[in-house]
């Protein structure tokens, strides 16, 4: 059990077969083939890792056709003040690939040299950015491969809003991009020490880390055409999910169409089989489909929201942060305004921010949603062109939301050790919010159980324990003492005689209420169990 | 006009700080004149042959000069762009480039300080440009409600300027931090927190906090090589310990946010109301909750508006009257909300249901064993509704809080308190 099934069973199927794209061997030697670069299909496998072997053509000096293709490519492609560097990297590039051994196997037809891919990411940012932007990112484009390490950042961004027909991504794309570019301008500012850069050595090991990587800028450059959607081809509903390491193959993508057979297909298995390590691995290859094909829809939000939920309901906070994350874009989509539960979710939000404690958070969520609130009220004060209906009202205003005011409340009750309230709430949570309450709410129980142990005396009957906290049952109360390590001071009391003759006749009721808690000595324990709890909490895969 | 050309080479030559620094300024009265002296397509002539009159001394004194001369030219596009064309977004971008060319001219001067009164001048001018360009794009573009993109910051959609600005001010920032200069009057570590104080500013009104919280990171590991905050220019210090307190304060740290605007407050110049108002709107309700102080008089008369926020509910607080409390913080939630303070509010109001708890006890003149139940009437008395479960959890947390002394008899559902001192912390 301790071995997630779905990531077992990923490594075996990775074996018997490549689902993606056919492996070729690495280009240098200089570094392993682990980065995007590499056609590797899983990098978890060593054996995958081998290179092929060339054909033995050592010892000829024979050229591939390829090869020869590739240096006239080159040559046209050239712009004449570049032609001194671009034969030196062709020399040094053709030689390499000789002395590995490497000159059969390498497809010379996706390969390309630094100084083009730069001139080519020059002209395509140029034509993309705003002058500013761009006056402000590329001002070492004169320092040769340096500036291709930026370019990357753009370039895997760009096909994002390329790809996609309709206008829908490009306001995120854009931030995104102007966001990327700020963290690496950030970097800059703090690296100081410039001379180091354009160190000739430094430059060489540059260079070779870039050939190494090349293969990244080919998908991007190449082969896609800017102008078309990237489309899935394949009819099949269902496939493993396996981590991509090289561009997608339509082959192996499905279109939305099919997608939508597919969410059909694993909502009913869902209900039927209830097979989380199944479902998991398929709704993580479904949101990887969507994502290389650049579809953010209606349908895509259905597809975070159930597999947020299903997580949710298993108690897997890892995957369920990865779609809350994406969610939240999502919804920040001015063209999905109308799609999805995005209060249903910010609920969760805020339930999860009480369990990792980040209060900075909660604040600042309570400001932003009071934000958007105002911005409601007023837009239909001032009757401006956003008139409402009440459905989409409701959908929107936090203040009458029943699960957002839930959130709150919990949150309010944890800060002000309110355990008899937060209880409550735990017990009538809207939705799935218990679910996301599971996670913190031992610890609140724990802390509860302190403040109790300490303050009554002489004794705490057990029944009244188990209301409190709201254990299920007996069994899950004293399974919860077990674990906490005060199970030993629970105490047997002789009954009064009133009692045992009612116990006769209800003897499980009575068994209940005949046992306490010795708190003075349960009380050092719990302290001590309290102390261990609040310690830290393991944020799992929040971004 | 060569006069303001004049005056500029001078206050370079005299290293004259200040009155270069007013000379650079957007707000210098003879801004006008400077801008309409000339036109743009003879400016650059003008200027040179204005600026290399008589030039003399040393090679890297004129190679100096020659950059001083690009940030004047510079200044004067600022200055054009500003009154002439009245375009703020040129404005923004020429007074980026000139903080940038000052950046460049001050990184090279070894061993002196005198220019980064320059920068900060120019930074903080950058700022306020920043500002008011995002502004009017925000006006420009509110034809679409502004509900935001990223779903994170309060509404203010990516602020480009501003967030350009933030990158020239960092490097003016580093600049003064990695100043090795063993000299320590001529250091220009005496800039530092100035321009962390501009970045903070600006962060906070990204909603980017947690850049703040990296920078002062930087700051405390380079702590060993930098003076003593309370060597630097007061203003600088008492801005500082302004921002890291609300800092502190929004991540409920609230002992040493208190620390720090305490600090702040005895430091800050008494003539400036409004920096105290601001720091003692986050100081009261620290005072309240750490230590039960209630604000004097005096400081209620000489800040009105914080005696409309905090007296009332202070006073609730203090006669235990819940109700009262709830219906104040009622009417005061949206802003408490909007300046990080509510969630303390929430924890304060637990001080009165204690208050109340204690004056429960009075009335029942004082004696050692009280029904849950009385306390629920107590409530009601005040038009509190409440169940005994919950008056328990109160009793827990004031023992557990070691706030009460005594048990709770569950048998008898009774408060049992001890007789010496039953509520070491609650009466006042």
């Amino acid at each position: 059990m301790s071995i997630p099934p779905w990531r077992a069973s990923q490594a075996n199927y990775a074996n018997n077969q490549n689902a993606y794209s056919v492996v070729t061997p690495r280009t240098t030697v200089s570094r392993p083939a682990y980065g995007l670069g590499s056609h590797n299909v899983n990098t978890h496998m060593g054996s995958n890792m081998m290179a092929t072997p060339a054909p033995a053509t050592t010892t000829t000096t024979e050229w591939p056709d390829a090869v020869k293709k590739f240096v006239t490519r080159c040559f046209a492609e050239v712009r004449p003040e570049d032609r001194s560097t671009m034969e030196g990297q062709l020399k040094d590039v053709i030689t390499q690939a000789y002395n590995h051994n490497t000159t059969w196997s390498i497809d010379w037809n996706q390969q390309s040299l630094p100084i083009l891919l730069q001139r080519r990411f020059e002209r395509e940012s140029q034509s993309q950015l705003p002058t500013q932007l761009a006056s402000l990112s590329i001002p070492v484009s004169a320092s040769g491969p340096l500036s291709k390490k930026r370019g990357r950042s753009f370039e895997i961004a760009s096909p994002n809003d390329t790809n996609h027909d309709t206008n829908k991504n490009q306001n995120n794309n854009k931030n995104k991009k102007s966001k990327t570019k700020s963290k690496k301008d950030k970097q800059s500012a703090f690296r100081g020490n410039d001379a180091e850069i354009f160190s000739s050595e430094k430059q060489e090991q540059r260079r070779k880390r870039f050939e190494t990587n090349r293969p990244t800028n080919i998908y991007d450059i190449n082969d896609a055409d800017p102008d078309s959607p990237f489309i899935g081809r394949s009819t099949t509903l269902e496939k493993r999910y396996l981590r991509l390491t090289s561009a997608p193959d339509p082959a192996n993508v499905r279109p939305l169409h099919i997608l939508k057979q597919t969410l059909d297909l694993l909502k009913r298995k869902w209900k039927e089989e209830q097979n989380y390590a199944y479902i998991c691995d398929q709704f993580k290859s479904m949101r990887q489909d969507l994502t290389v094909q650049h579809i953010s829809n209606e349908f895509t939000i259905a597809v975070y929201e159930i597999h947020a939920r299903i997580a949710l309901e298993k108690g897997d906070l890892g995957e369920y942060n990865q779609c809350q994350t994406q969610l939240k874009t999502l919804y920040a989509n001015k063209d999905l305004e109308s799609y999805g539960h995005p209060l249903e979710f910010l609920a969760y939000r805020i339930l999860y921010m009480v369990h990792t404690q980040n209060h900075a958070e909660i604040a600042e969520l309570m400001i932003q949603m009071n934000y958007e609130d105002d911005l409601l009220t007023r837009g239909e004060n001032e009757g401006s062109d956003s008139k409402l209906t009440d459905a989409q009202r409701a959908r929107r205003y936090h203040k009458t939301n029943p699960a957002i005011q839930h959130a709150l409340q919990v949150q309010t009750a944890v800060s002000t050790n309110n355990y008899h309230k937060l209880f409550k709430l735990y017990n009538d949570a809207p939705n799935m919010g218990g679910y996301v309450m599971d996670s913190f709410i031992d610890r609140e129980r724990v802390s509860a159980l302190t403040f109790m142990s300490r303050a009554y005396r002489p004794e705490l009957p057990l029944s009244f324990v188990i209301d409190t906290l709201t254990f299920e049952d007996m069994q899950e109360g004293c399974e919860f003492l077990e674990k906490y390590d005060v199970a030993k001071f629970v105490i047997k009391k002789e009954l009064s005689s009133q009692s045992t003759s009612e116990g006769e006749s209800q003897p499980e009721n009575t068994v209940a209420c005949s046992y306490y808690l010795d708190t003075k000595n349960a009380y050092p324990y719990l302290e001590v169990a309290k102390r261990n709890v609040f310690k830290k909490v393991d944020i799992k895969g929040q971004i | 006009m060569s006069q303001h050309i004049q005056a500029v080479k001078t206050a370079i030559t005299d290293k004259d700080g200040a009155a270069l620094t007013q000379l650079l300024s957007i707000t210098n009265p003879q801004l006008s004149d400077f801008a309409f002296f000339t036109n743009g397509a003879t400016f650059t002539n003008d200027l040179k042959s204005e600026f290399n009159q008589n030039r003399t001394g040393s090679k890297t004194n004129i190679a100096n000069m020659l950059l001083w001369h690009d940030a004047l030219a510079k200044h004067w596009q600022v200055a054009n762009a500003v009154l002439k064309d009245q375009d703020i977004n040129a404005a923004f971008s020429y007074q980026n480039q000139l903080l940038q060319i000052l950046n460049r001219v001050i990184e090279q001067m070894l061993s002196e300080n005198w220019a980064v009164k320059v920068l900060k001048g120019v930074s903080r001018e950058l700022r306020m440009l920043a500002v008011m360009a995002d502004e009017q794009d925000k006006k420009l573009n509110r034809i679409r409600p502004a509900v935001t993109d990223s779903g994170e910051s309060c509404g203010e959609e990516s602020e480009m300027r501003l967030e350009q600005a933030t990158r020239t001010i960092n490097r003016s920032f580093t600049i003064c931090l990695n100043d090795r200069t063993t000299n320590t009057a001529l250091s220009k570590k005496w800039g530092i927190y100035y321009f962390v104080n501009e970045l903070f500013k600006i962060y906070f009104q990204l909603n980017k906090r947690g850049l703040a919280k990296s920078i002062l990171k930087v700051i405390s590991s380079m702590q060993v090589n930098l003076p003593s905050l309370l060597e630097y220019p007061k203003s600088d210090a008492v801005c500082h310990l302004y921002y890291w307190g609300v800092m502190l304060f929004i991540d409920q740290d609230y002992t040493k946010a208190e620390e720090k605007l305490d600090s702040a407050l005895r430091l800050c110049y008494k003539g400036s109301e409004k920096n105290q108002e601001l720091i003692l709107m986050y100081l009261i309700p620290l005072k309240l909750y750490n230590k039960r102080l209630q604000a004097t008089e005096e400081i209620w008369s000489k800040f009105p508006r914080l005696m409309v926020l905090y007296q009332d509910l202070a006073r609730a607080l203090k006669r235990g009257d819940l109700r009262q409390f709830d219906e104040l913080v009622a009417t005061r939630g949206n802003f408490f909300i909007k300046k990080f303070i509510y969630l303390l509010i929430e924890k304060i109001r637990v001080l009165c249901t204690e208050r109340l708890i204690y004056r429960v006890y009075r009335c029942l003149d004082s004696a050692t064993r009280i029904k849950i139940s009385q306390f629920v009437v107590g409530f009601k008395f005040t038009g509190v509704e409440i169940d005994e479960c919950e008056i328990e959890g109160i009793l827990c947390n004031m023992i557990y809080g070691g706030k009460m002394k005594g048990y709770i008899s569950r048998e008898k559902m009774t408060l049992v308190l001890s007789n010496k001192d039953p509520f070491p912390a609650v009466a006042l």
